[in-house]
């Protein structure tokens, strides 16, 4: 690095500028001369080699056919070239060959040289080039070169870069000289303006900025220096100030202070002590102490040892707090004292002294050790503990042990893992006959606990003993059984009574004795405080957690600050760390609307308790839950009130389905009030409870006039015995349903009809009624009136269509009887002879005119029938006598086709009411039938029995039978079985027909059975008296 | 490698012969420079048939010792890559398939008839007697001041069709049928 010491700042900044450019220039012009030197070099060597190449083409032919004369002839060509100066030619043996000199030059000593290369010595540049033909190297080409012309050019660029360097040089410094202010200036007035702070101490002074660049962010930092000093200034006097203010205060507190204060060096030496310090530890004075004590772990410490706990302690933290040990005094008593300490270290963290605060906690610890006893004698109580789960609701032997603690275990001589898991009829079968399961899954339904006093209980694995039992509701349909025995219990009690008498005492006594001796001694106050408090909050504690072990419970202080609660609280306020909660404003923080809280407190205050108060609280998470809360005052051993407790239980549940039902009868009730139909529910009286609002869109009576009244003003006079029945009926039928019509008066007098569907629900605790569906049916009845009207209408014209057929029957056969009666005249040949044409004529008159008479009067019976003209003429009818003669009108056909004829009728088949005449054509009909559709060599029969009050009688033939389409169709009319038979058997069609109108005037009933080509049987019965309907 | 090897034998055994001047074997010597010459000769010349297979013939008419170097030359030379054979031409009518042929000083009683045979044929006649280029030999060679040389008719050459190069043409005395220029 190039020093400028002892320039100033401008010829400092002038020297670094004039030194950049020339060394910039001279740089520039060394690679100039460089890059010209080899461009030359390299043009040189370019030339010789194409001049070379030329001269070995050329002499080649020369050198083979060893004509020197030729090759100095192509050397002279040289002549040219003014710089080259030499030339040689060799053979491939290495032999001068050829020879070329410039005038001056012819002297030159030959370079000898057999391989190709090129160099620059003194002042010329030799190039050695070979001769080749067709590969084969037959001779080697030299050339020289002068190179004074380089020297020439290399000179002049020289001077020219000399000249360069001076005129650059030159303008640089001007420029520098010029711009060396910008910089120079502002620094320059920098400089001033130090001196004058330095030499005047005025930190107020300020630099002037001219500047943005870096000078002015210079500037800037000068001036906040200057600030910053300034501010410093005055900081240090106020913190001398201050520090000899807390120098001071620190004197006075640590000569005043009631507690110990102390530093002491790591090998147990005092350093310094203040006098409460003394006096704790029973010295008259600081000074005594210092200097009386050597060694702190043999003079002070009870127990050595616990001073190499506190050092270690110290070696790995650095601080200790309320570290207790006991410690002599100087008359040797022992007190309890509590210390909190750090080390003091210097700047490279060696250790120099320890420096802390003793408390003496005598009173404390002794508190505290009589609460241990006491907690002692409860542990020993051996309270038997175990928690039943009651699976099923319903059912006490789902009672299923879930916990049991080790004293039950001790106490009950059976092992834990023995009966948890098992139900309680499992464990202890012996407790269902003296009610236990029942009773503890009573306590669950009933959410109240119950105590068994003197129980005696004992069997094959329990030692018999009299038992002390209270079971107590726990949540999740849990029971928690504590059990005793009664002896050792009350012994504890009274033992627990006691000693709680001999602490109260005792603590009593320490009290006054502590109040007038360490009326200074703010913190022993604090201590026995502390220490009451702890031991009657402990207290109640206990008997909290006993009454209420399956709820939250707290206490807050006056200003609702929460200084206790239970860990079921934190569980389910779902906060995790212990502690958390304590100190927490209890409005605020925990009540989803504050103010729910101050209408506690005011209840409170209005009551003096708060029972099943119900509030949302906010968990840690968030979320809300509803609990019901019972809250008291608590108050401190002189009766004032000094803060809140309580329990509070998470029914968040419970609140959930208390809304999901109100949910559900919301809609019920929406349902019923939408309802087109009306809902009447009565109660067992026949009073009208509730009417849903439609009763108004049907009778125009609004709901309200209807409520309350009796059922039967508002029916129509005529259906009250009905209705009084009906309801009666549904009384005496608890859950049934029974349909009813009624008429219901309307608002303007007039009916309307009802038709209701009633459900007793009487028993049934959520109605409590009989709950009446009623409908308007007014509508319906009226359809079902014009319905009925068609009906008639329709059936009139029926009959008017049978009876024109009736009158028009009987006017075509009188006519046809004439026909018949002139063409049998004319076949019985009275009036001449026919010939045998004339005579097939006549016989086909006759018998068409005769099929055409029974067709007629077939259908004028069908039609007599039909419209109510053909009554019956009922007489006594020996009906086995009409069968038999009935055979002998098919006889003749019969004998006629070889059909062979049966009769089988019951004696007792005799006389029967009926219109012979129909019966006769039945029988006719039937048996004509059967005869007509049975083969030749066939059977048909008749049978007859008595069947009740009717006789029953069967036609039957082993005929060509019936298929199963035909058996219903056969009964109409106009209907033969097939077309085909149509032909083959003659008939009306109206046969059958007629004979099943004619049973059915007689009230009974005909119908077949029958197989195809197997035969048919003709079954009819009829009643063997006629009522008076059937005529 | 081995062919530049010999080719320095043969140029430094020529150099020594000419530097010495020693007269021993003259006559050897000259034969054996003079077969250098005519196998150099290849090189310089383009024949018109650009054959490349076969052999390079080199016919010897009459009686020669150049034959002996020839034959030398012919077993370890190639000729554009042809491989070189020396023929002893027995007469006249042995000597068309030859590429280059030479003419012996004892065949110049019929030296007329030689020529007339090869005039327009694509062969190089040499020989080494005197005033034979101007009968219409191609190359003749000759003694210059102790020096071997070699005298050129260019009639003879563009009858032949043969292309010769400038640098041989360079090297030679020219000559014309009849006189000398």
């Amino acid at each position: 690095m190039i020093s400028f010491k002892g320039f100033s700042i401008k010829k400092e900044l002038v020297a670094i500028q004039l030194l950049t450019t020339f060394t910039i220039l001279v740089c520039f012009c060394l690679f100039l001369g460089i890059n010209n030197f080899r461009l030359f070099r390299k043009s040189v060597i370019s030339q010789l080699t194409s001049m070379a190449q030329l001269i070995s083409a050329n002499s080649t032919s020369a050198l083979q056919f060893l004509d020197n004369e030729v090759a100095e002839e192509v050397l002279s060509s040289l002549d040219a070239e003014e710089d080259i100066v030499n030339a040689w030619i060799y053979d491939s043996e290495g032999n001068l060959f050829a020879k070329y000199g410039k005038t001056g030059y012819t002297d030159f000593s030959f370079p000898k040289n057999d391989k190709e290369s090129y160099d620059f010595k003194g002042a010329y540049f030799t190039l050695n080039k070979r001769i080749i033909l067709d590969g084969v190297v037959i001779g080697m080409v030299s050339l020289r070169l002068k190179t004074n012309q380089f020297r020439r050019m290399l000179f002049h660029e020289i001077i020219i870069a000399f000249f360069v360097l001076i005129i650059g040089m030159i303008f640089a410094l001007l420029l520098s000289m010029l711009t060396q202010k910008n910089i120079s200036n502002p620094i320059l007035h920098l400089v001033e303006m130090v001196k004058e702070v330095s030499v005047t101490e005025n930190y107020s002074i300020r630099a002037e900025k001219k500047s943005e660049n870096e000078i002015g962010i210079l500037y800037d930092g000068f001036n906040d220096m200057l600030e910053q000093i300034q501010l410093r200034e005055i900081e240090r006097y106020k913190a001398e100030e201050a520090l000899r203010e807390s120098e001071r205060n620190f004197r006075s507190i640590f000569e005043n202070a009631t507690e110990g204060i102390f530093q002491s060096s790591p090998d147990g030496r005092l350093i310094n002590a203040n006098p409460a310090l003394a006096k704790i530890l029973g010295f008259d004075s600081p000074e005594e102490m210092i200097k009386n004590i050597t060694n702190l772990a043999e003079q002070i410490y009870f127990d050595p040892s616990k001073r190499n706990e506190f050092i270690s302690l110290m070696a790995e933290k650095g601080i200790v707090k309320d570290f207790e040990f006991r410690s002599k005094r100087k008359d040797g008593s022992i007190i309890y004292s509590s210390v909190s300490a750090h080390d003091v270290r210097d700047e490279n963290e060696n250790l120099l002294y320890y420096e802390g605060v003793i408390v003496d906690i005598t009173a404390r610890k002794q508190a505290e050790e009589e609460l241990r006893q006491a907690a002692d004698i409860f542990s020993n109580i051996q309270v038997g503990l175990y928690v039943y789960h009651l699976e099923d609701i319903e059912d006490d032997r789902t009672l299923r042990m879930i916990a049991a603690n080790q004293a039950a275990a001790e106490f009950t001589g059976v092992p834990v893992e023995d009966i948890v898991g098992n139900t309680l009829d499992e464990n202890f079968p012996g407790l269902r006959e003296k009610g236990i399961p029942q009773k503890f899954a009573e306590v669950v339904r009933s959410k109240t606990p119950i105590e068994l006093e003197d129980f005696y209980y004992g069997d094959n694995r329990i030692i018999e003993a009299y038992f002390t039992t209270k079971a107590f509701p726990l949540p999740n349909n849990c029971v928690g059984v504590a059990f005793d025995n009664i002896t050792d219990q009350k012994k504890a009690e009274e033992a627990l009574q006691k000693l709680n008498e001999e602490l109260e005492q005792r603590v009593e006594e320490r009290t006054v004795e502590l109040s007038k001796t360490n009326e200074n001694l703010r913190s022993e106050i604090q201590e026995r405080n502390r220490a009451e408090e702890a031991l009657r909050e402990s207290d109640e504690n206990l008997r909290s957690v006993f009454d209420n072990m399956q709820d939250a419970y707290y206490r807050t202080d006056k200003d609702s600050r929460l200084i206790w609660y239970s860990p079921s609280a934190a569980v389910m306020l779902g906060y995790e760390n212990p502690g958390e909660m304590m100190g927490i404003d209890v409005a605020t923080n925990f009540y989803a609307d504050p103010s729910k809280r101050d209408l506690l407190l005011k209840e409170l205050s209005e009551k003096g308790k708060v029972t099943n108060y119900e509030a949302e609280l906010l968990r840690h998470d968030g979320s809300t839950i509803t609990v019901s809360t019972n809250s008291s005052y608590y108050r401190d051993k002189d009766g004032q009130i000094s803060g809140v407790e309580g329990s509070f239980r998470d029914i968040t549940s419970l609140k959930l389905a208390e809304q999901v039902l109100r949910e559900s009868e919301e809609r019920f009730r929406l349902l019923v009030q939408n309802s087109s139909d009306t809902i009447v529910i009565l109660d067992a009286e026949g009073i009208q409870r509730y009417v849903s609002p439609s009763i108004e869109r049907i009778t125009g009576l609004k709901p309200e006039e209807v409520t309350g009244i009796s059922a039967f003003e508002i029916l129509h006079p005529d259906d009250i015995p009905l209705i009084s029945e009906k309801i009666a009926e549904s009384i005496a039928n608890p859950g049934s349903t029974l349909r009813a019509e009624y008429r219901h008066r309307c608002a303007d007098g007039s009916w309307v009809s009802l038709e209701a569907v009633a459900t007793n629900l009487l028993d049934d605790p959520r109605v409590n009624g009989i709950v009446v569906n009623t409908r308007d049916i007014t509508e319906r009845h009226q359809h079902e009136q014009e319905l009925y009207k068609a009906k008639e209408a329709a059936e009139v014209a029926s009959r008017s269509k049978s009876s024109f057929l009736a009158n028009m029957s009987h006017e075509l056969r009188t006519p046809l009887n004439s026909v018949i009666a002139m063409s049998d005249i004319l076949m019985e040949k009275y009036f001449g002879k026919l010939n045998e044409k004339q005579e097939d004529y006549i016989k086909d008159i006759r018998d068409s005119g005769q099929h055409l008479l029974s067709l007629i009067n077939d259908i004028l019976d069908l039609s007599k029938v039909e419209a109510g003209y053909s009554p019956l003429e009922i007489s006594k009818v020996d009906i086995k006598m009409l069968l038999e003669n009935s055979l002998v009108i098919v006889r003749e056909k019969s004998l006629k086709h070889g059909i062979e004829l049966l009769f089988e009728v019951d004696d007792d088949v005799q006389d029967i009411q009926a219109d012979v005449r129909k019966i006769k054509q039945v029988v006719f009909n039937l048996l004509s039938n059967a005869v007509k559709f049975t083969p030749d060599g066939g059977k048909v029969g008749i049978e007859a029995h008595l069947e009740k009050e009717f006789v029953q009688i069967c036609i039957w033939d082993t005929g060509i039978g019936l298929s199963e389409d035909n058996m219903e169709k056969i009964f109409g009319e106009f209907v033969q079985t097939e077309t085909s038979l149509t032909k083959k058997y003659e008939g009306t069609g109206l046969g059958l027909a007629l004979v099943r109108r004619f049973i059915k005037q007689h009230g009974g009933k005909i119908w077949v059975e029958s197989k195809i080509d197997k035969g048919s049987r003709f079954i009819f019965i009829l009643p063997l008296e006629q009522t008076n309907k059937n005529k | 490698m081995r062919k530049l090897c010999i080719i320095l034998l043969i140029n430094s055994f020529v150099f020594s012969a000419i530097v010495s001047g020693e007269v021993n074997e003259t006559v050897n010597l000259e034969d054996k420079l003079k077969a250098v010459f005519i196998y150099n000769f290849t090189k310089y010349i383009q024949w018109a048939n650009n054959d490349t297979s076969g052999t390079f013939i080199i016919g010897v008419i009459g009686d020669s010792e150049i034959i002996i170097p020839l034959k030398e030359i012919g077993e370890k030379e190639l000729v554009n890559n042809r491989k070189i054979e020396i023929k002893q031409c027995q007469n006249i009518w042995d000597i068309n398939d030859c590429d280059i042929l030479f003419i012996s000083a004892s065949e110049k009683n019929q030296l007329r008839d030689i020529l007339n045979k090869v005039e327009y044929e694509n062969i190089l006649t040499v020989s080494d007697s005197s005033g034979f280029a101007n009968e219409g030999v191609a190359i003749n060679f000759v003694i210059v001041e102790g020096k071997l040389k070699f005298e050129i008719n260019s009639n003879t050459i563009n009858k032949t069709g043969l292309q010769v190069s400038s640098h041989l043409l360079k090297l030679a005395i020219l000559k014309e049928n009849g006189k000398i220029r």
